[in-house]
């Protein structure tokens, strides 16, 4: 005859449920492990809304880089022989004509500058034969202001030609 | 008789302690969860949405940028042109429609870049910076603004084909 004796089933169970002591000791291992968790994600929402500012920055340097090469050739590389008329000149320079353009990036904080070389040669260096020095280096850049407070530039060059040499 | 404890579990007053411990943990913390998971979730949308936007902005602009000569020197070839779309003379274009971002390829297909697009505005230039919409094989460069939930970005897209003119 198989089958457990009915006294089997009267086994005394020991159940013994948390102590206060080992409770607190959960809650503070909860507690240990929450903010890092909560300052895990602040940051990666910190990088994120950085990698979105960067995005957008890169497109408004393409933007004034693409307004500077149609105006070259247009009008020459001359026109860039005075840095500052070309960027201020009042209603004319370059800022005025892409105040439409800067607009959505502006309101973002974002600031652009503008640097303009002086005649140089292929190689980027200012030639001995001043019939070498055709081109112009013209950095866009792109000031980036971060969540950690600090201003990221983000620098874009390209080398223009006389269009008609 | 004598009595055998047999569960060791919590007292009322251990219970009560954990209890209010555990509260007040909670109070404090959830609303630090809850409010970095939103903006967690709302920075990752945002990244998203710059990621699509940037894409279709630089899709746009290549099109514009590679915008084929015309039959007359200085000029693009324009086969129809609006403000929310354009078709070149060798098949290529972009419009919006229903909220996609369509580019044409010179084949005659198109292909949906972005969908949930709100808005595409292409403004003309001619070569002295005046609108040229109904003049368009005159356009120099093209000045574009997309935007899709809030967020919108302009550039600037020189048509290569008239360079030095």
């Amino acid at each position: 005859m198989s089958g457990r004796h009915p006294k089997q089933y009267f086994k005394r169970v020991s159940r013994q449920g948390f102590s206060l002591i080992e409770a607190v000791l959960i809650v503070l291992m909860i507690s240990i492990a929450v903010p890092p968790s909560i300052a895990m994600m602040t940051e990666a929402s910190r990088n994120q809304a950085d990698r979105v500012l960067l995005a957008i920055a890169m497109s408004y340097a393409q933007a004034l880089a693409d307004q500077v090469s149609a105006d070259v050739s247009v009008n020459g590389l001359d026109i860039l022989a005075d840095e500052n008329l070309y960027l201020n000149a009042g209603g004319t320079g370059l800022w005025a004509r892409v105040s439409w353009v800067s607009a959505p990036y502006v309101s973002r904080n974002l600031t652009a500058s503008i640097e303009i070389s002086e005649l140089i040669d292929y190689q980027g260096v200012v030639s001995a034969d001043p019939a070498s020095n055709l081109f112009r280096m013209v950095t866009v850049t792109i000031g980036v202001p971060m969540t950690d407070g600090q201003l990221l530039d983000v620098p874009v060059s390209m080398m223009l030609g006389e269009p008609n040499p | 008789m004598k009595w055998v404890r047999l569960q060791h579990g919590f007292t009322l007053l251990e219970a009560l302690v954990t209890t209010i411990v555990l509260g007040v943990i909670a109070g404090v913390t959830l609303p630090l969860i809850s409010s970095s998971t939103d903006v967690y979730a709302a920075s990752t949308m945002a990244s998203k949405l710059v990621d699509e936007l940037t894409f279709s902005m630089d899709r746009v602009v290549k099109v514009l940028r590679e915008a084929p000569p015309g039959n007359i020197p200085e000029t693009i070839g324009v086969a129809s042109a609006s403000s929310n779309g354009v078709q070149f003379t060798d098949g290529t274009g972009c419009r919006l429609e229903n909220g996609e971002l369509l580019v044409r390829n010179s084949d005659g297909t198109e292909g949906i870049v972005a969908t949930g697009i709100d808005s595409l505005e292409l403004r003309y230039r001619a070569s002295d910076g005046t609108d040229s919409i109904f003049t368009p094989e005159t356009t120099q460069r093209f000045e574009i603004e997309v935007s899709s939930s809030g967020l919108l970005l302009r550039s600037v897209a020189f048509c290569r084909s008239r360079y030095g003119s």
